[in-house]
């Protein structure tokens, strides 16, 4: 992704969540710009998680949720994550 | 015998001769007065004076006496001598024809000065060269006593007195006056002139002289009252040049010059004293002034010096407006120094005055033909109405050579104003070095910057007129093909300055319109005809990045410009063929494009003309416009037809990053226009757009796709998005992924207030419809939309979900509240109820298999089979993109086959269905694995 | 899973709640094609 939302990650003004998308860390100030490309980053994410869905006979939430997993493991310390549980975890 | 008279004849005629000898110089000696007064005259007449008159009244052997001398026009005199006596030895009148004395006086000399001040004795046309030159002076010694000068001048006259004694041995004195109350010859006017004069020839071989003018002179309109001019010198030796070796004379004198009031007021040949840059040099328009000096002139054979009097206060002139000049010594160097081959000055000067205040020193040598100058000059202030300097140095260094002038000036300039025709340039320090090389026959220099570039730490320009203003900070102004400046004074005086400038930073402004930011390059001709008044620059102008009124960045130009600017306008042409164009701030609306455009500003009016297209080239569409420079306001209208939005190619998310995350991978092709107007109070927009069957990603990320979009949308404004009323659009498919929309109408309006109102949107659904009515929604915040669906048919939802065995008729309706949040759709208490009874039919596997199974799954099954139902309701909820709950209940009859009954029973039935719709359907089309799915759910529950 | 509870006798009428849920297990199945889709779009993960 680009390098404003790598350094967000690393930053952990946004993070990963486990529906498979990414998500402004509560009570992080993120700015419009940021907001916009994570905002296009999820968009493009969809597309391909509904594309995966419909070649494996799945919902799409099933395709985000299972991205989300690896998505989250392979998170690196100092970002934060988001799990099913709703609240915001820094590695 | 016969020679004896040969000899007597001889004696006789010897005889005769001595006795005619004797009487001729009887005769003569008789004569000796008349013929002596006779031959007098003839040599008069020899030596070139008219109708000589004179006597000679005594004439012996060593004196003679010559009364009434005089020669002259015939009714003018020209000289009178009453008495001239002459003594000498006749011996020494023969052989060296000079004599011992003369004494003249009294007498008259009459002067005349013609119109060029040429002076003539009349009457007296004195040999070439006047008198013999270098011949010892033909007596020892000379008296005149009494001799009176009269000068006559075309107009006026002046008398005086001349008395002299000289011995060649002892030496003598010389006295002469000279009165006049008015001469005038030429342009020259002399009044109450007095002149004294004194020579003294001592007999050690010097000379002293003095002499004392006083008087008012007028020349050409430039008046000097009480002018005293002093002369006190001294020489050797008076006996050379009395041998005729004139050229060993040498000698030095003091002369002190007093003019305390001059008057140029009339005199046109100080008129340039009158340009403005003189007057502020001079503190004004000057009318007079006054000057003061004392020089010591020294000469000998091989030149002149002048020196400044050291005893003296150094030379000084003064304007009547208080300006003052001092002009001192430069070390030991003489003033002015004339010689054989050379001829030099040095000296140093200070001017002050409320105009100015200077000082510097000047070195100028003249040999043989050509000159050389170096003068070091501090400024430390300078206000004239054109240029204005202080803290200034100037270091000139110039020679000619032939035609040819060459100069070399170091200049550090603490240029404090600069004025060129309506141009003001100020606040512009700098320092650099330049080569002058200048041709006078061909009338043209150039100005070359000797180390290339000229470094300028700011500089600030305005045009008042215009209301236009420049600031440049950190600039570099280089030579342009390998000069900075010509100018040319053939016919009229034309300056042309070219040169590549570039600055660090920069503000340019005209009226309320303001640029800042990194300036272009600009490599200009700037031409200015001193005449006409008329500034023409052209230029090319490259790379750059400034800000347009905080709105919009502007980089990376490539282009040129002509700026003319005469008395009456200014007026800038400009062709652009690269400028990228950036919405200036954090998060724009509008991406950057490129722009190649044409634009011509006349005085306050702009209007420009002008294509874009992506950063990567693909063409958007062309625009005119026009802007008042004063008050920065303007309007805009950018038309585009056939935009074609292709996979990484043109994308609407692109074009306005505000679309980002809301429309994504744009299929179609897209035309319209959008018209934009500023003025100080903001920014208006309105725009027309006209889809043609564009498919996109979105709107959000909650509609996977919507394909075959269609229609126009009039937008009243941009920034917010707002629509001209209700707008109306089809669209082939809005695929929410559980939820499929084909072929709808919608109608829709966006107030501007963050919401969207849908007054209708309809869609054909399974032999009925389903539509939103009347429906507003927030478009940022959480939005609910319901969609009503009216006369659904039950037999085309079994057959699009083509569920094997699975059928049935019936007619519903109802409603599903679609919410939107997170970018994502779910259905909240949706149902549908069936208007009227119908039926369900399932003969499929999986009744097979619960048949198999037997009990209760069995008699479940049975019924399916044909399940007739008085009502039937289907409640609804999940996400579109992942589980939909589905409940399911009928009141109707069923048939049963039980152990000791069949028939149809009244069933109350009740289906959860857990399954994701989506892969219900995505399944139906893989019926094997759905059987899968059946026998796992069964056996668990056993 | 599907669970089927029959009531009621000739008069009442029979109530059949039929629930169907459909699990997936399809994780292991997907999990290359997850790690696929990561590596194949690195500017959106």
């Amino acid at each position: 992704a680009s390098a404003l939302v790598e350094n967000a990650k690393n930053n952990c003004v946004i993070g990963e969540q486990a529906d498979g998308y990414l998500g402004v860390v509560s009570g992080a100030n993120a700015s419009d710009q940021l907001r916009r490309e994570v905002r296009d980053i999820n968009q493009q994410r969809k597309t391909v998680y509904a594309d995966l869905a419909r070649r494996n006979g799945v919902t799409i939430e099933v395709t985000a949720a299972l991205t989300a997993e690896k998505l989250m493991n392979s998170a690196t310390s100092g970002q934060c994550i988001r799990k099913q549980s709703g609240g915001w975890v820094k590695l | 015998m016969r020679d004896t008279g040969n000899i007597m004849r001889v004696a006789r005629f010897l005889a005769i001769v001595v006795l005619l000898l004797a009487i001729l110089l009887a005769a003569l000696y008789l004569l000796r007065k008349p013929v002596a007064s006779w031959a007098l005259r003839q040599g008069m007449a020899q030596a070139g004076l008219e109708n000589p008159q004179g006597q000679v009244t005594a004439l012996t052997l060593d004196a003679i006496r010559i009364e009434n001398l005089s020669a002259g026009p015939i009714g003018g005199e020209g000289i009178r001598f009453a008495q001239i006596n002459s003594d000498y030895h006749w011996r020494q009148l023969l052989s060296e024809r000079s004599v011992k004395n003369v004494r003249v006086g009294p007498g008259l000399v009459r002067i005349d000065i013609d119109q060029q001040g040429r002076i003539s004795l009349p009457g007296i046309t004195l040999g070439e060269g006047g008198g013999a030159r270098g011949v010892a002076l033909p007596f020892e010694t000379l008296t005149l006593s009494d001799v009176e000068i009269s000068i006559d001048a075309p107009e006026g006259q002046a008398a005086g007195n001349i008395s002299a004694e000289y011995d060649q041995r002892t030496g003598g004195v010389a006295k002469l006056e000279v009165l006049s109350n008015m001469l005038r010859f030429g342009d020259m006017t002399i009044s109450d002139g007095e002149t004294a004069f004194n020579l003294i020839l001592s007999d050690n071989g010097d000379i002293s002289a003095k002499g004392q003018f006083t008087g008012d002179i007028d020349y050409q309109g430039a008046t000097v009252h009480a002018l005293s001019l002093g002369v006190d010198g001294k020489g050797a030796s008076w006996r050379d040049a009395a041998n005729g070796a004139r050229e060993k004379l040498t000698g030095a004198a003091r002369i002190n010059v007093k003019a305390p009031n001059i008057n140029i007021e009339q005199a046109e040949i100080f008129a340039p004293l009158s340009t403005p840059a003189m007057q502020a040099l001079l503190g004004g328009s000057v009318t007079g002034g006054a000057i003061s000096g004392a020089f010591d002139v020294t000469f000998n054979q091989d030149g002149i010096k002048i020196l400044f009097a050291d005893d003296e206060p150094p030379l000084t002139v003064e304007t009547d407006k208080g300006t003052k000049l001092v002009v001192s010594p430069q070390g030991s160097a003489p003033f002015l120094a004339h010689g054989e081959a050379r001829d030099a000055t040095s000296f140093q000067f200070a001017i002050s005055g409320s105009g100015v205040n200077a000082n510097g020193a000047a070195d100028a040598e003249y040999i043989d033909g050509n000159w050389r100058l170096a003068a070091p000059i501090n400024i430390d202030a300078y206000q004239s109405p054109a240029l204005s300097l202080n803290g200034s140095r100037v270091d000139i260094a110039a020679r000619s050579e032939g035609e040819n002038i060459l100069a070399d000036i170091n200049l550090k300039s603490g240029l404090k104003k600069l004025t060129i025709g309506r141009l003001t340039i100020d606040d512009t320090p700098f320092t650099g070095g330049f080569e002058i090389a200048a041709n006078t026959a061909a009338k043209h220099a150039t100005i070359v910057n000797k180390s290339e570039c000229l470094a300028l730490a700011r500089t600030h320009a305005f045009l008042a007129e215009q209301d236009l203003e420049a600031r440049l900070s950190g600039l570099e102004l280089c030579n342009r093909e390998g000069r900075l400046m010509s100018v040319n004074w053939s016919e009229q005086v034309t300056s042309t300055l070219n040169g590549n400038l570039s600055a660090r930073d920069a503000s340019f402004r005209i009226g309320q319109t303001k640029a800042s930011g990194k300036p272009p390059v600009i490599a200009f001709d700037a031409d200015y005809h001193l005449v006409e008044d008329v500034t023409r620059i052209i230029g090319k102008i490259s790379d750059g990045d400034m800000t347009l009124n905080d709105v919009l960045d502007m980089s990376a130009v490539d282009g040129g410009f002509e700026f003319v600017l005469d008395a009456e306008e200014m007026k800038i042409d400009a062709i652009v063929d690269n400028l990228r164009i950036a919405q200036h701030g954090e998060a724009p609306v509008i991406a950057p494009v490129i722009a190649t455009a044409t634009a011509r500003i006349v005085g306050n009016d702009a209007t420009f003309d002008y294509v874009l297209s992506t950063p990567s080239g693909d063409q958007l569409g062309t625009g005119r416009g026009t802007q008042n420079m004063q008050q920065a306001s303007g309007e805009t209208v950018f038309s585009f037809e056939g935009l074609k939005f292709i996979q990484g190619g043109v994308q609407p998310n692109e074009l306005s990053p505000l679309l980002k995350g809301f429309v994504d991978a744009a299929v179609g092709e897209m035309g319209g226009e959008m018209v934009f107007g500023w003025n100080e109070s903001g920014i208006t927009s309105s725009a027309g757009f006209s889809f043609k069957n564009i498919s996109f990603g979105g709107p959000t990320r909650a509609v996977t796709r919507t394909t075959g979009f269609n229609g126009n949308l009039a937008l009243t404004n941009l920034m917010p998005v707002t629509t001209d009323g209700t707008q109306t659009v089809t669209v082939d498919v809005v695929d929410m992924d559980a939820l499929k929309l084909t072929d709808g109408i919608i109608s829709f309006n966006v107030p501007g207030d963050d919401t969207i109102v849908i007054p209708k949107a309809e869609f054909p659904w399974f032999g009925g419809v389903i539509g939103v009515y009347d429906a507003v929604a927030s478009l940022t915040g959480e939005a609910q939309i319901p969609l009503r669906a009216d006369r659904v048919e039950l037999a085309q939802i079994f057959e699009y979900v083509e569920i094997n065995g699975l059928s049935g008729e019936g007619t519903m309706n109802g409603v599903l509240p679609v919410v939107f949040e997170d970018g994502k759709a779910r259905i909240e208490n949706g149902f549908l109820k069936s208007a009227g009874p119908g039926a369900i039919r399932y003969q499929g596997e999986a009744a097979e298999q619960a048949a198999s199974a037997g009990g209760n799954a069995k008699i479940a099954f049975d019924i399916l089979r044909d399940l007739r139902y008085s009502s039937l309701e289907v409640r609804v909820n999940g996400a579109l993109d992942g589980r939909l709950d589905f409940q399911m209940f009928f009141e109707g009859t069923g048939e049963v086959n039980m152990d000791n009954a069949k028939g149809r029973v009244p069933v109350k039935y009740t289906i959860s269905l857990d399954a994701a719709l989506l892969e219900l359907l995505q399944q139906a089309n893989l019926s094997r694995s759905f059987q899968l799915q059946i026998e796992q759910g069964l056996q668990r529950v056993e | 899973c599907t669970t089927v509870t029959l009531k009621g006798d000739e008069n009442e009428p029979i109530v059949v709640n039929l629930n169907v849920k459909i699990d997936q297990e399809v994780r292991v199945k997907l999990d290359r094609e997850i790690e696929d889709l990561i590596s194949q779009n690195p500017d959106i993960f």
